[in-house]
């Protein structure tokens, strides 16, 4: 049995969610030794997400990134070419090797003992390194490069890691999302890894527990009308078109809220039962843009005319892969924890690689204020996101327990994705299978115990 | 042939001097080896050079590698 | 020492500029304190481009990669009048959540120079910090400078025609902007 909390009696990981009344345990997201646990448990295990290959280019460009609650150089090595990433951290006496976010290096060089290290992490030399008086044959040699990732992917242009080396592959971690993943990255007339990023990262502050945004509002159908219902007066995002939207063919569809219980993605979910891509409806203020995008759906329906759409992107709704990354074909959001009281939002925006420049800046400039600190329709989950947080951590307010039994016993299986659970939209099926997810990771001794999923031990169906 | 040009390592102007040497510039260094730059990183800790003579170690000659400042006693180009 | 008589038009002028140019940015910062965004609106042009880079952390003389661009990059605010008004249409719902209630927030000006008068057109620097008070103890705050182009206007002495705001940060700390600065 897994116990933890002392200090406030000990409890097993597991009693801390009732399956049947549908609630957690509110101490989940406010107790810090949990806090540790779940960096221990999840993030140092689970596949995370690093950047997009667009931003790094040329031989030698590197952009710094974060895995939770530590930074990571993600670099293109000059020799081979090929992307890899390390620990931030100098393996002398732990000095941070890159204070830059972005730029092209020949070597990350340490400024405390001038510890040097190649493009592919490589010690390169150390200061005093032929000094008669220093290292002699104490030398550090080959075993003293930085410290790098265990696996690495990238997926169509999204780069991925994890630091276990008995994570599954990360198509066996994403399973019945691949198809869903590859879909958002392609661009919008459908060609694979189509999409590039604008830099930079969008990066700010949250003041709550990593799990408020990045976990559980994910897929939170109920939340919006309330949370996002000042948007609307902003005209900046329902008004976009100005009323121009025309209705085209409907295209039969089914929308519902999915978790995977078994991997612990989930989220917006858009069933397509016969072939092809619905027609373009025109949504755009600037001159021309529509033009773009029909022409696109145009050459994307083509391709789709025998195939049925993945279930999310390009209309089909986010979702989000565990533990924090939320995927769109317009966006991906994700969140690095940095101490149970305070979480870090990234964002990237992606647009086609091959549009032309007054369609990339449309695009830029609708992302850039929509998303983020200063975005008008997501700086409202922010005040919703952080006070959550002071108003549960109370002695008395986290005694109570989250309520999370919307749609509670009403999903089902679908052979249109094998393993999912199907519910209605405005359910909180999602966060329940991530849930699900959650306990078996902060059961689990290792990879073993996760992958495949073993149901008769650790992992328990909510 | 050109002049060969001597750069000042040290004292005030010696940081700037070094972080600037340009690809090509021939080192010389304290265990009397000899290089030429085919890199600066301009970091200001570090040069790659390749071997053109080395006095304990012929093996080296030819061979690339990274050289901190303070090993070096001159640099022309 | 300075003989008062003698001072000419053209140095005159020009500190009646430097005046009236400080008294709008003053003005400017009052309506926002007061929560008179409508009337800040005013002040500004129709074509105004309104820009805050973000700030990349970078090496010494790669100085190009700081700012990001407004022409290809993403920035915490990158828009026009239009994009403003919306933002204040929002704020003024009363259902805006991170501004309701309302914050308390105080701009405080300073540093004002004028750097070039071509025609009816002023360019002019200055310096901002912007303190945010909310709810029982919320506090967050912003430092930076502003490089500004003013266009002379007879209603409203001065039009801001375009902002580019430099603010001391690098990863936004606070988890809102909800003001104009
Ligand atoms: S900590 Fe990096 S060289 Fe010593
Ligand atoms: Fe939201």
């Amino acid at each position: 049995m897994v116990t933890i909390l002392r200090a406030r009696g000990d409890r097993s990981i597991r009693s801390f969610i009732d399956y049947e009344r549908g609630t957690i345990s509110r101490e989940l997201y406010v107790h810090p030794d949990i806090f540790e646990q779940e960096m221990e448990q999840i993030f140092q295990r689970c596949w995370l997400f690093l950047g997009h290959e667009s931003q790094i280019p040329n031989p030698g460009d590197f952009i710094v990134s974060r895995m939770g609650t530590e930074e990571v150089i993600v670099v293109r090595d000059r020799k081979d070419k090929q992307i890899r990433a390390f620990l931030n951290s100098c393996r002398h006496r732990g000095m941070k090797v890159c204070r830059y976010d972005q730029g092209n290096n020949l070597v990350f060089t340490c400024p405390f003992h001038a510890w040097t290290y190649d493009t592919a992490g490589k010690l390169v030399g150390v200061g005093y390194g032929n000094h008669p008086e220093a290292y002699g044959d104490t030398r550090p040699g080959d075993q003293w490069g930085l410290a790098q990732v265990a696996q690495f992917k990238n997926f169509h242009g999204s780069l991925w890691a994890t630091w276990d080396p008995k994570a599954p592959s990360f198509e066996d971690y994403l399973g019945p999302f691949t198809a869903s993943l590859r879909h958002c990255l392609q661009s919008s007339d459908g060609e694979d890894g189509g999409l590039e990023m604008f830099t930079p990262f969008q990066r700010h502050r949250l003041p709550t527990n990593w799990k408020v945004p990045g976990f559980t509002s994910v897929t939170d159908g109920t939340h919006a009308a309330m949370t996002h219902r000042s948007a609307a007066a902003a005209g900046l995002h329902e008004d976009r078109g100005q009323g121009k939207a025309k209705p085209g063919t409907p295209f039969p569809r089914e929308m519902y809220a999915i978790g995977d219980h078994n991997l612990g993605h989930g989220g917006q979910c858009t069933f397509y039962n016969q072939p092809g891509v619905p027609d373009y409806t025109d949504e755009w203020f600037e001159p021309g843009v529509d033009d773009y995008f029909r022409e696109t759906a145009g050459r994307k329906a083509q391709l789709y005319a025998n195939r049925v759409l993945a279930p999310h992107g390009w209309g089909g709704g986010h979702f989000a892969i565990f533990p924090c990354v939320m995927v769109d074909s317009w966006r991906i959001r994700w969140y690095h924890p940095h101490e149970t009281g305070m979480v870090e939002r990234w964002t990237l925006c992606g647009v086609d690689k091959n549009a032309p420049k007054h369609v990339k800046n449309a695009v830029r400039h609708y992302v850039q204020r929509y998303n983020g600190p200063t975005g008008f329709f997501e700086s409202d989950d922010m005040e919703n996101w952080n006070y959550v947080y002071p108003a549960s951590r109370g002695v008395r307010a986290r005694k109570l327990d989250y309520f999370f039994a919307n749609g509670l016993g009403h999903g089902k299986y679908d052979d249109r994705l094998p393993g999912v659970v199907v519910n209605g939209a405005y359910t909180e099926e999602a966060q329940r299978a991530r849930f699900s997810r959650w306990l078996a990771f902060m059961e689990a001794k290792s990879w073993d115990d996760l992958y495949p999923v073993n149901t008769s031990k650790n992992h328990r169906i909510w | 042939m050109a002049e060969t040009k001597g750069y000042d390592l040290t004292g005030k102007g010696g940081i700037q001097a070094w972080s600037s040497l340009p690809e090509g510039t021939k080192l010389t260094l304290l265990n009397g080896a000899v290089g030429e730059i085919i890199a600066n990183p301009h970091d200001g800790g570090w040069v790659l050079i390749k071997f053109q003579e080395h006095p304990h170690d012929p093996s080296k000659v030819g061979q690339e590698e990274y050289v901190f400042f303070n090993e070096v006693q001159t640099a022309a180009g | 020492m300075l003989e008062l008589t003698t001072v000419d038009t053209a140095s005159l002028q020009r500190v009646i500029l430097q005046h009236d140019v400080e008294q709008f940015l003053y003005k400017e910062a009052r309506l926002l304190d007061e929560r008179r965004l409508e009337e800040w609106l005013e002040l500004l042009a129709e074509e105004l481009h309104y820009w805050m880079p973000m700030r990349r952390n970078i090496k010494f003389g790669d100085w190009d990669l700081e700012f990001t661009s407004h022409e290809t990059e993403i920035n915490w605010f990158d828009e026009g009048k239009d994009v403003l008004a919306g933002r204040i249409r929002q704020i003024n719902t009363g259902v805006h959540w991170p501004e309701e209630p309302v914050s308390r927030f105080e701009h405080i000006i300073s540093n004002v120079e004028l750097v070039g008068v071509e025609g009816d057109e002023i360019s002019v620097n200055s310096k901002f910090f912007c303190y945010q008070n909310r709810l029982q103890d919320e506090v967050n705050q912003w430092v930076g400078r502003r490089e500004d182009l003013l266009r002379r206007d007879p209603a409203t002495k001065f039009k801001l025609v375009k902002r580019k705001i430099i603010l001391a940060q690098n990863v936004m700390l606070p988890k809102v902007v909800n003001t104009f600065f």
